[in-house]
């Protein structure tokens, strides 16, 4: 099983849109998908639900109270992280995770505070000994490439690249209401917005 | 034309010894995309003898910026929940006073119809010290505006230390989250008013006014998700507006809508509770509920100095009265201190822009099926409104045999279902309506005055220092008398309304 932490210290970027996504890709590659909420919003749980029949299917958990374990059976755990995390949760929930996916909006006040959220996480172990990868996603990349630019040379200083940009569309709200995503869907409309994707997914591969 | 004539802005105070380090601030550098312009704005803002622009919501402003001059007009506010929308044009002008023969607007010239350029004189000027810096937030670009300065009348002036936020392009909720992380640095405050308002409230020496609201005018077939951002919107726009005629607090009314405006939020949230729940729910409410309690000790005193001792001033006892009145003016003072304390603070404007955030953000769709929140509203508000009417009825049940502090009971939840008619009644027009809203106000002004009694029993306690002053123990005496002697004469007419209105055909049936 491999354990995919979707996190980030600030709210509103875009964790759940990450975590459903990445649950659902899986899901239709025909591997056992388990979806963990530990957000106290349970935004990810109530995407499954809107979940429509005839569409890959996917396991949820609640996992606000208390972080349970997953099944043997499940082949990829993917944890929806509270926002606003006490260092107790990160540290449980990091050390439980192969992979971290970091999401960052193109703003300085967030690239500030996951700076801080880097700064911690590194200094638990596994991180350090470079077993866990951190995958940073640059999400709603829209208003000009300048922005895009300043994450870069922000990460750059921080040690870590952009795994993937994900730009701004008003169909990942569509798709957050229909309990979908992207991957569920085949139409030629949508082919850029999945491509935004590739460089992430073959990252996780890579590293699991 | 040089501007869009919609502008989204959200405007706060800034406490004069941070507004350098905010114009400063790193962060907020990054996101800019340049080291940003100064600008020297001085504006003057002319009006007619009779203010006759100003009472129709219009700012007509003259200002130089740079070596140009430009001619603006801006129309009233709407206010958009915490967030203004207004109507503004603009036009290059040659000289220093308005040049009206150079609109070109329909509306703008419809606007300014009847009034003669020579009759427009100098009404008052803003100075300000323009930091203007535009950034780019999340997927928006924001204009950020670090403004020091005064607006003058005549010899009167009035320090400006605020910052503005206007959105260029992109989306509501990222002027919310920009400020918000503004407001996590420095102590921002409420601001709501324009410099314009404030202007015209120098010149002319006005108490700021007090903001009411009309029971909502929802359309039928709209849907629950637009329902609940109406709502909440109207409830923090109410808020705000009130701010500073509660701070300033000669009128009494902006304390007590404040507070009303307080509950109404509250109360929307328990009757959409099916939609609405989350931890952000959670400390919007809990945010609301800690103002409201700030504001209610001055309240309390305003009814006391206002409603309750007035009458009493037919008797003769002047002596015993005044030393009521001398310790409840005193108590007021300090109930004041803390109003303009927590309504100028930090945590106010903390609440406001959460609140704002989370409407334009919509967080509630996170937890809610699209289908329910798609469905029109009238199934819903006819739910909760007959829910609300047989709740009443059966805490209300021998009503006529009740105690006083049972009645209590019935007024709480009298309280909610009048609510729910103020912002459900509008879909379900028709004369039973009106007649159901009068039965239903009866009965609370009846009630409200058992809860007055009981506040200034608690009150009375609070002043009394133990009968050391015989004159403040005979006022007490005095009112206490007075008191019982309307509950005891009133309750023939509850008993009446009560009756009345539990029998009252609902409305909302059609």
């Amino acid at each position: 099983m491999r354990t995919i932490l979707v996190a980030n210290i600030k709210g509103g970027c875009g964790k759940t849109t990450i975590a459903t996504h990445l649950a659902a890709e899986a899901a239709g590659r025909g591997l056992k998908v388990l979806l963990a909420d530990v957000d106290r919003q349970r935004s990810s749980l109530g995407w499954l639900r809107a979940r429509p029949r005839g569409v890959a299917t996917i396991a949820g958990v609640d996992w606000v109270k208390e972080i349970g374990k997953a099944p043997k059976s499940v082949d990829r755990l993917i944890i929806d992280a509270p926002a606003a995390m006490k260092m107790k949760q990160v540290e449980i929930l990091v050390r439980a995770a192969d992979i971290i996916v970091l999401p960052v909006l193109p703003s300085a006040f967030d690239e500030a505070a996951t700076g801080r959220f880097l700064s911690r996480i590194e200094e638990l172990k596994p991180i350090r000994k470079a077993r866990t990868a951190v995958l940073v996603v640059g999400n709603r990349m829209r208003v000009r490439t300048r922005a895009a630019a300043r994450l870069d040379r922000f990460l750059g200083g921080q040690g870590h690249t952009v795994a993937a940009r994900l730009r701004d569309s008003a169909v990942y709200t569509d798709l957050a209401a229909d309990g979908t995503s992207l991957f569920d869907l085949h139409t030629k409309r949508i082919e850029g917005l999945k491509e935004d994707w590739r460089p992430l997914l073959d990252a996780i591969e890579i590293a699991a | 034309m040089l501007k869009p004539p919609l502008e989204i802005e959200l405007k706060l105070g800034v406490p004069a010894e941070a507004i350098e380090r905010i114009g400063e601030d790193d962060t907020l550098h990054r996101e800019a995309d340049g080291p940003g312009d100064r600008q020297t704005l001085d504006a003057t803002y002319f009006d007619t003898a009779d203010r006759s622009l100003s009472r129709r919501g219009i700012a007509l402003r003259v200002r130089r910026e740079g070596s140009r001059t430009i001619q603006t007009i801006k129309a009233d506010a709407r206010n958009l929940g915490g967030l203004t929308a207004r109507a503004e044009w603009q036009w290059p002008i040659r000289r220093r006073s308005p040049d009206l023969g150079v609109i070109d607007i329909a509306e703008a010239q419809a606007a300014l119809d009847d009034i003669e350029e020579s009759a427009l004189a100098p009404y008052y000027a803003t100075k300000v010290q323009r930091r203007l810096l535009t950034v780019v937030h999340r997927s928006s670009r924001i204009e950020v505006a670090i403004d020091q300065g005064a607006v003058i009348a005549g010899r009167r002036r009035q320090p400006i230390t605020e910052v503005e936020l206007e959105l260029v392009e992109g989306r509501e909720v990222d002027l919310y989250d920009l400020a918000l992380a503004l407001a996590d640095r420095y102590p921002l405050t409420l601001e709501p008013r324009s410099k314009a308002a404030r202007g015209a409230a120098l010149a002319d020496g006005l108490t700021p006014a007090a903001a009411f609201r009309k029971p909502a005018s929802l359309e039928r077939g709209m849907a629950v998700d637009d329902l609940i951002a109406w709502i909440m919107s109207d409830c923090l726009a109410h808020f705000t507006e009130n701010v500073a005629a509660a701070r300033d607090g000669r009128d009494v009314e902006g304390v007590h809508q404040a507070r009303v405006a307080l509950r109404r939020l509250r109360s929307a949230f328990a009757q959409l509770k099916d939609f609405l729940r989350g931890p952000a729910v959670d400390q919007i409410k809990s945010q609301a509920r800690t103002l409201a309690s700030a504001l209610g000790p001055a309240r309390d005193l305003d009814v006391f100095a206002t409603e309750t001792l007035p009458p009493l001033r037919h008797f003769t006892l002047r002596p015993a009265l005044d030393a009521l009145e001398r310790r409840a003016e005193a108590a007021r003072g300090e109930a004041y201190d803390t109003v303009r304390q927590v309504l100028g603070g930090p945590e106010a404007a903390r609440f406001a822009l959460l609140l704002g955030y989370w409407i334009a953000d919509r967080t509630w769709r996170l937890d809610v099926r699209p289908a329910r929140l798609a469905a029109p509203v009238e199934e819903t508000a006819a739910g909760v409104l007959s829910k609300r009417f047989t709740k009443l009825k059966r805490v209300g049940r021998n009503f006529e045999a009740m105690s006083t502090e049972q009645r209590h009971a019935v007024r709480i939840e009298l309280k909610k279902l009048r609510y729910a008619v103020d912002f459900f009644g509008g879909l379900f027009p028709g004369k039973a309506r009106g007649r159901f809203a009068k039965r239903l106000k009866a009965l609370q002004d009846d009630l409200g005055f058992l809860q007055d009694a009981a506040v200034t029993g608690h009150l009375l306690d609070r002043l009394d220092d133990g009968g050391a002053d015989p004159a403040f123990a005979e006022g007490r005496g005095l009112v206490e008398g007075w008191l019982a002697h309307r509950l005891a004469t009133a309750n023939e007419g509850v008993v009446a309304d009560w009756r009345a209105l539990a029998k009252a055909t609902p409305f909302w049936h059609d």
